[in-house]
């Protein structure tokens, strides 16, 4: 993904305009998010007519994370439903680039049009249904939109050339299996922890 | 030599899962409410993931 975001997010070596490209970026990140985020909460607030969820429905998120943080450290197989689109290249063409970052910004901060790297992104899907919310879900959710335009960005401060932006993605090749046991430990603790409070 | 290599691979998967359990039991036994400790969740969960998907190939 770092080959097609970076030539229109970070390719000017101007930093002036870099700034401009990654605070586009990240703003739309941010938007899209919190519109994935209000569909979501939207949805769980119908389903709930307004009313608080059970506790049975906090419950089934967590075994829901202990299941996925175990699927997460690789210990159990199970479905990991996620889109094999991708952000339009096209558009780096046809565009201005700020206009492309923008684009780029939003598709990927609504997060289910594109690849789904790590499990914890479902629960985060499950949660903001739970929350029955649409305005906690959408603050939450531009969570996710600004974490990921942060990776980004920091691999923004170190691309110049090409070959970084090679070498990035080489380091992020490297480290994968890292973030998926970081993120199955998340899930662990969100699992035990929910099971906890929900009691 | 085998043997030592499994039981090194199911460590390297089992202690992540460990250490998240436990601090996910220490926080729910530091006795929050349980309304900002589920927002709390659904922060972590955003933060995690979204971090995370930039490592998308």
């Amino acid at each position: 993904m770092i080959a097609t975001i970076t030539p229109v997010v970070y390719g000017s070596r101007k930093r002036a305009k870099w700034a401009v490209a990654a605070l586009l970026f990240s703003t739309a990140e941010a938007l899209g998010g919190a519109t994935m985020g209000a569909l979501l909460g939207g949805v769980g607030w119908l389903l709930a007519r307004g009313r608080p969820l059970p506790g049975a429905a906090w419950w089934a998120l967590a075994v829901g994370a202990a299941l996925y943080a175990l699927n997460e450290g690789g210990l159990v197989k199970l479905p990991r439903p996620s889109s094999p689109w991708q952000v339009p290249r096209g558009w780096r063409a046809r565009f201005h680039p700020w206009r492309v970052a923008a684009g780029f910004g939003w598709l990927l901060g609504l997060g289910v049009l594109t690849h789904v790297e790590t499990a914890t992104f479902y629960l985060l899907v499950a949660w903001s249904v739970l929350s029955g919310s649409p305005l906690t879900s959408a603050l939450v959710f531009a969570g996710f939109g600004l974490a990921q335009s942060l990776a980004f960005t920091v691999d923004g401060l170190r691309i110049e050339t090409l070959d970084d932006t090679r070498s990035v993605g080489e380091w992020r090749l490297r480290w994968r299996g890292f973030v998926h046991r970081v993120n199955a430990a998340v899930l662990a603790a969100v699992g035990v922890f929910v099971a906890l409070i929900a009691r | 030599m085998a043997t030592a290599t499994a039981r090194t691979v199911t460590l390297d998967r089992l202690l992540p899962l460990a250490l998240g359990g436990a601090c996910g039991a220490v926080a729910a036994r530091l006795g929050l409410p349980s309304a900002p400790s589920l927002i709390g969740v659904g922060v972590l969960l955003a933060v995690a993931s979204g971090y995370s998907s930039a490592w998308s190939p």
